[in-house]
């Protein structure tokens, strides 16, 4: 089941709608891949949600389910927008989403605060996300990317001859919107998800590798190829159909 | 002098303004005589605002509110 049209608007609201919640947690990671590029850090380093966290985590550790809830329920939104940007519907981001959140706390023990719990519940979420992916259609997971690149991998922007005047009245627009989250949808997946950490959750490029067992400079490498195809996306629209649909026909700089 | 496809390699600190000052008299060089990554560095800057750029969304909690909620009935029914 894809995303109908009036979904993808909806999508978006709830991406950006997440920054508003997003909150700076604390250590903690997983897999052991990820030890060797998390900076352990020590207690006294911890912000005081990190500090307040590992108290709820050794409560439930401890037999006190119920503390749980109070752990996870500030990040179920980033859970579902990354299993959602993934997987693109509603139902098989739910069902991950709460598989990535019951393997948690089954997890939970194995929990060091190397990392921050919300990087190593990100992380659960894609490793859960791309297990169903390759379920649902192995053919197709992690197939090369069609847009540009050359033999070597690299993207080469096309040239536009000038993207100064954007009409700033096509933002407020559906269309726009709907455009923005089909483009983002129609990257490969190994460009997407670094989009959507880095771009959208606003996580570090730091974060951004450990979640993704990746170095600092892939990362880099891959937003700045996800920028490029996204810019080109973006442009072709307004000189395309949304630049002709302007109301008053004002072009304002962004 | 970089290329183009080497300022191009280079230019994601800067569009951030992250690139430390050596990289970005690099890439300044460039920048100043090439008009293609004038504007590459312009529309990407947009674009990065586009995407992030939070300012005409609103909340839609409805959509995943249950599912904490569904996990931890599933948490309870396991232990009884």
């Amino acid at each position: 089941m894809g995303l109908q049209r009036g979904e993808w608007g909806l999508l978006m609201t709830m991406l950006h709608g997440n920054d508003a919640e997003r909150v700076t947690v604390r250590p903690g990671k997983v897999r052991c891949e990820v030890q060797r590029l998390a900076q352990p850090r020590d207690a006294v380093q911890r912000t005081s949600t990190e500090r307040r966290e590992a108290g709820v985590i050794a409560r439930v550790i401890g037999g006190e389910s119920e503390a749980f809830y109070e752990l996870v329920s500030p990040y179920e939104r980033q859970v579902f927008l990354v299993a959602l940007s993934l997987l693109k519907n509603y139902a098989d981001a739910e069902d991950v989403a709460q598989e990535t959140i019951l393997k948690a706390f089954k997890s939970l023990s194995r929990f060091r605060h190397e990392a921050k719990f919300s990087t190593w519940l990100v992380q659960i979420t894609i490793n859960e996300a791309k297990m169903r992916l390759r379920k649902n259609r192995p053919h197709l997971y992690d197939s090369l990317d069609p847009h540009h690149e050359n033999e070597e991998g690299r993207h080469i922007p096309r040239d536009f001859a000038d993207w100064r005047e954007i009409p700033s009245d096509a933002l407020e627009r559906s269309e726009l919107r709907q455009a923005l989250t089909q483009t983002m949808m129609s990257l490969s997946e190994k460009y997407r998800t670094v989009m959507i950490l880095r771009d959208v959750q606003h996580l570090s490029t730091k974060e951004t590798a450990q979640i993704l067992d990746l170095t600092v400079e892939a990362v880099k490498t891959r937003l700045n190829r996800a920028r490029l195809m996204m810019r080109d996306a973006l442009a072709l629209g307004f000189y395309g159909c949304w630049s002709r649909r302007t109301a008053d026909g004002k072009v304002r700089s962004l | 002098m970089l290329t183009c496809a080497e300022f191009l390699a280079e230019f994601g600190d800067y569009v951030e303004n992250a690139a430390s000052p050596d990289v970005r008299a690099k890439l300044e060089e460039h920048l100043h005589e090439c008009k293609s990554c004038q504007v590459i560095v312009d529309s990407t800057r947009k674009t990065i605002r586009i995407v992030t750029d939070s300012a005409s969304f609103t909340l839609a909690a409805d959509k995943v509110e249950p599912i904490v909620r569904d996990v931890m009935a599933r948490i309870r029914t396991k232990k009884r």
